[in-house]
């Protein structure tokens, strides 16, 4: 994706999804405020009246607020599935404590004596609440309400990861493909929102609910009715439903190839990579972007369509050397390439599966592996010298690198130390380049697209196939940096789009064509 | 009429009340005086069913308030707290206009009376906009009695209405109140534990200790025919100052000095049925010996100085105390 110059073109840019995604995130937040205060003040009030059960009740709201947004959203796809329904039932747990506790505070902070001329006076205990308590405890409740406000548009970002909309999906789309102007088009108007709400709310709180009672009921009037134009908005429909990580969503690689080549048009929601697996397993959706040596694929038996207009680059992965250890220590070449054409993208996914899923040891897994090819040995005794592997920081990275590991010891007279958990792959690159280690498995790909970078002609020219992909990424890294990519290891883990098996199966569908051919009729 | 029969009130083990009883006739103004502690303000309290009795009934005209709706019975009872409790979201105004509007008076209606409520409590119309903490703490108490007053109702309740005020400006809000045609006319039961006002206000006083009615009487019977030391003790502090409250002026008259200078008859005079105490508070200089009341008893007139007063007072009470 080009990335446009300054945060302003960025805007202009997205002028439209921009104000969507606010008005989503301004709904997400009212909406779930709205029936905080509708079941919280009277909840509130209701403790208020019977004391004993105080605490319980507020410790309950407490502990709600204390769950994990992330868990939080996770537990509640298999009750309310995906999109705007979780997210608001999320947000009004969290909404609820603030606004409980301060009603309760407020109201049992009326003056007793205050609350003894109203009763004194003749009036009705729902007299007493309406014309005294509620107006004198008005300020506190919506100090809550405030408070409530504030951590709704907060956590209201979070609604992006189960495809409720909202500012989110800027910020975190801006966040996985580093680009900072989309983080700023989301925070910004985040930030905003927070400041502007609070400021509308803190000029209500000043009213003296006894002389405005007309104008206060107006209010929540007014926040229903808008709460309820968008949930019309964003009503079910029973179309085929595809989810996207925000990342997917923004890459040329991903959707917006997708669109480009096959005129993707299908329904589209915006989901984190935690959710959506889980998401598509309880049928909340039925295609997802993912990777095809995924674990998960197994778990929750997927299968992956065919790119048939092969739009999504190659990602063999092949192990990236310094040139001056194969030159040192030769037989590191031979060791290496032991593990050339043993796995297929099956077999990855499956081993992929035992170390994400049954969460079984990377080593253990690996030497497992490479006992059944019969490619295990003892490591040799007495090392003359040392190699540094190093891996990012993820299960598949681990499992080569534990092979790589095996096979120098088993092989040549090297000992091995390895840095695993190298984050990201710019940090394995750059510790590479610097010597800190020797070498690492690296996908052709994201060698080609993220760290060489080549112009647009280069990438369209090229990009379709795999072997043109690895002849460029070899010829350059060798010449740029000294660094040499051996065979690959024989599987592709690239971008694939997927469906539950069974799914596809009864719809006859098997390549991305037949999807949108489906979609269509 | 207020009948209290056997009435006990305990919260826990606790007898904050312990069997009591009496009456209050219409228009009579009774006193609940005791220390602090002993059980007056849960006696005042469960007249209007603020507090329910534990044992014993309370019956108001003639009916049980067990057999009332609680908000019905308080509001034909005005209700003065202990502390200063107008609401402070309601202006003055607002707040006169509590009870009328409970009993769905008409505006105009409650506009007219909190004016006139106003005016007798000497306070300025503007302040029917003020908001209670925009009001002096004697201010702010006046507006409680006359909130209490709005709906004219027969019973008035009042839990030491103006303790919260300063000494002097207690005693100009207790003559101000008394010389009130409100006060006059309606059933009172007020609370203090300051023997002067109960004295002063009182028709019948009510000492009560314990939880229990010591002794039950008119200020006079008190003082003069306590039942038991309690009582006895409990005025001995005041017992001059009180003598001269319940000895009214007319009770001294012909042992006052008959000074002839009461030349002009048609000058105004004071009635000699105010107390010696009150008589003397008329002298604006009490040291100062020229200066001389007109008072009238019956048909004879009589100029009187503070010594005249004091002396005529002494010679009733040696008189009286002899005949004893
Ligand atoms: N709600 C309550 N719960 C428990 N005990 C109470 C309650 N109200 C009053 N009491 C107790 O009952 C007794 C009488 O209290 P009450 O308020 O009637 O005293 P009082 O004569 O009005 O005193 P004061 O002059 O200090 O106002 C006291 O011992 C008090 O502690
Ligand atoms: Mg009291």
């Amino acid at each position: 994706m080009q990335e446009p110059d300054t945060f302003w073109e960025f805007v202009s840019g997205q002028w439209a999804k921009l104000g969507e995604q606010t008005l989503q995130h301004l709904g997400l937040t009212l909406f779930s405020l709205t029936i905080a205060v509708i079941v919280g003040v009277p909840l509130g009030i209701f403790i208020a009246r019977n004391r004993k059960i105080a605490p319980s009740v507020l410790n309950i709201t407490g502990i709600l607020q204390t769950i994990p947004s992330m868990a939080l959203l996770g537990f509640m796809i298999p009750l309310l599935g995906i999109g705007p329904k979780p997210a608001i039932f999320a947000l009004f747990l969290y909404a609820l404590l603030p606004i409980v506790r301060n009603t309760y505070i407020g109201i049992t902070g009326v003056d007793a004596d205050i609350k003894e001329a109203a009763s004194g006076m003749g009036m009705t205990p729902a007299q007493s609440l309406f014309k005294v308590e509620i107006p004198l405890a008005f300020p506190v409740i919506m100090g809550g309400i405030r408070t409530a406000t504030t951590i709704n548009v907060g956590v209201a970002t979070l609604a992006a990861y189960i495809a409720a909309g909202g500012l989110g999906e800027f910020i975190f789309g801006g966040i996985s493909l580093n680009n900072t102007n989309m983080i700023l088009a989301g925070a910004i108007p985040a930030a905003l929102l927070a400041v502007l709400l609070d400021f509308l709310l803190a000029q209500l709180q000043k009213v003296n609910l006894a002389k405005v009672r007309k104008m206060l009921f107006a209010f929540p009037v007014a926040l229903l009715v808008f709460s309820l134009i968008y949930a019309f908005r964003t009503a079910e429909d029973k179309r085929l439903l595809a989810g996207f990580t925000p990342e997917f969503m923004g890459r040329q690689d991903g959707f917006l190839g997708l669109q480009q080549k096959y005129g993707f048009d299908m329904r589209t929601v915006v989901i984190d990579d935690a959710m959506m697996y889980k998401a598509l397993y309880e049928k909340k959706l039925d295609v997802i972007s993912g990777y095809s040596t995924d674990g998960r694929i197994k778990a929750f038996d997927l299968v992956a369509l065919t790119d048939d207009k092969h739009i999504f680059p190659p990602y063999y992965a092949a192990p990236v050397v310094r040139e001056k250890i194969l030159q040192k220590y030769p037989e590191v070449e031979d060791a290496l390439n032991l593990l050339s054409g043993r796995i297929n993208d099956s077999i990855m996914t499956e081993l992929n599966y035992k170390a994400d899923y049954l969460h079984q040891n990377p080593e253990a897994i690996a030497k497992e592996f490479l006992q059944s090819q019969k490619l295990w040995k003892a490591p040799r005794q007495n090392p003359k010298g040392k190699i540094v592997i190093g891996s990012k920081i993820f299960g598949e990275q681990y499992i080569l690198s534990a092979m790589y590991a095996m096979l120098i010891k088993g092989y040549t007279n090297l000992d091995v130390a390895t840095k695993t958990g190298l984050g990201g792959t710019k940090i394995c690159f750059d510790a590479l380049t610097n010597k800190q280690i020797d070498l690492y498995p690296e996908y052709t790909g994201t060698g080609f697209l993220v760290l060489l970078q080549p112009d647009e002609k280069t990438v369209n020219g090229l990009i379709k196939d795999k072997n043109a992909v690895y002849d460029f990424v070899s010829k350059e890294f060798r010449s740029r940096y000294g660094l040499k990519w051996l065979k690959p290891i024989g599987f592709n883990n690239a971008y694939v789009l997927m469906m539950r098996k069974k799914h596809a199966e009864e719809l006859r569908v098997s390549t991305i064509s037949d999807l949108l051919q489906l979609n269509h009729n | 009429m207020i009948e209290v029969s056997n009435v006990s009130k305990s919260f826990g083990k606790n007898a904050a009340v312990d069997n009591i009883s009496f009456t209050v006739k219409k228009g009579e103004k009774l006193i609940l005086l005791g220390v602090s502690g002993c059980g007056k303000t849960t006696t005042l309290k469960m007249l209007n069913k603020l507090i329910d009795v534990s044992s014993g009934t309370i019956s108001i005209d003639g009916t049980d308030i067990q057999d009332q709706p609680a908000e019905k019975l308080r509001r034909n009872m005005g209700y003065v707290l202990q502390r200063n409790s107008l609401f402070p979201h309601f202006t003055v105004l607002e707040n006169i206009a509590v009870v009328p509007n409970l009993l769905y008076w008409e505006k105009s209606r409650i506009d007219e009376r909190a004016k006139v409520l106003l005016e007798k409590f000497h306070l300025p119309q503007e302040r029917l906009l003020a908001y209670p903490k925009e009001l002096s703490g004697g201010e702010a108490q006046r507006v409680n009695l006359a909130r209490a007053l709005a709906a004219d109702p027969p019973i008035l309740l009042m839990d030491e209405p103006f303790s919260a005020l300063d000494t002097i400006t207690r005693k100009a809000m207790r003559n101000e109140f008394v010389e009130l045609g409100e006060f006059k006319e309606k059933t009172i039961v007020m609370v203090t534990h300051d023997v002067q006002e109960a004295f002063e206000i009182g028709d019948r006083i009510c000492l009560m200790d314990g939880g229990k009615i010591i002794q039950i009487g008119t200020p006079k019977q008190l003082l003069f025919a306590p039942i038991n030391d309690f009582v006895r003790d409990f005025l001995s502090n005041s017992y001059l100052q009180l003598l001269l409250t319940v000895t009214r002026c007319c009770d001294i008259w012909k042992f006052l000095d008959d000074n002839q200078q009461a030349a002009n008859e048609n000058d105004k005079a004071f009635s000699a049925e105010i107390s010696v105490a009150a008589a003397l508070e008329r002298f604006k200089d009490k040291n100062d010996t020229d200066q001389k009341i007109r008072m009238r008893c019956l048909d004879s007139v009589k100029m009187l100085s503070v010594s005249d007063l004091l002396q005529g007072f002494a010679n009733y009470k040696a008189k009286t105390d002899a005949r004893t």
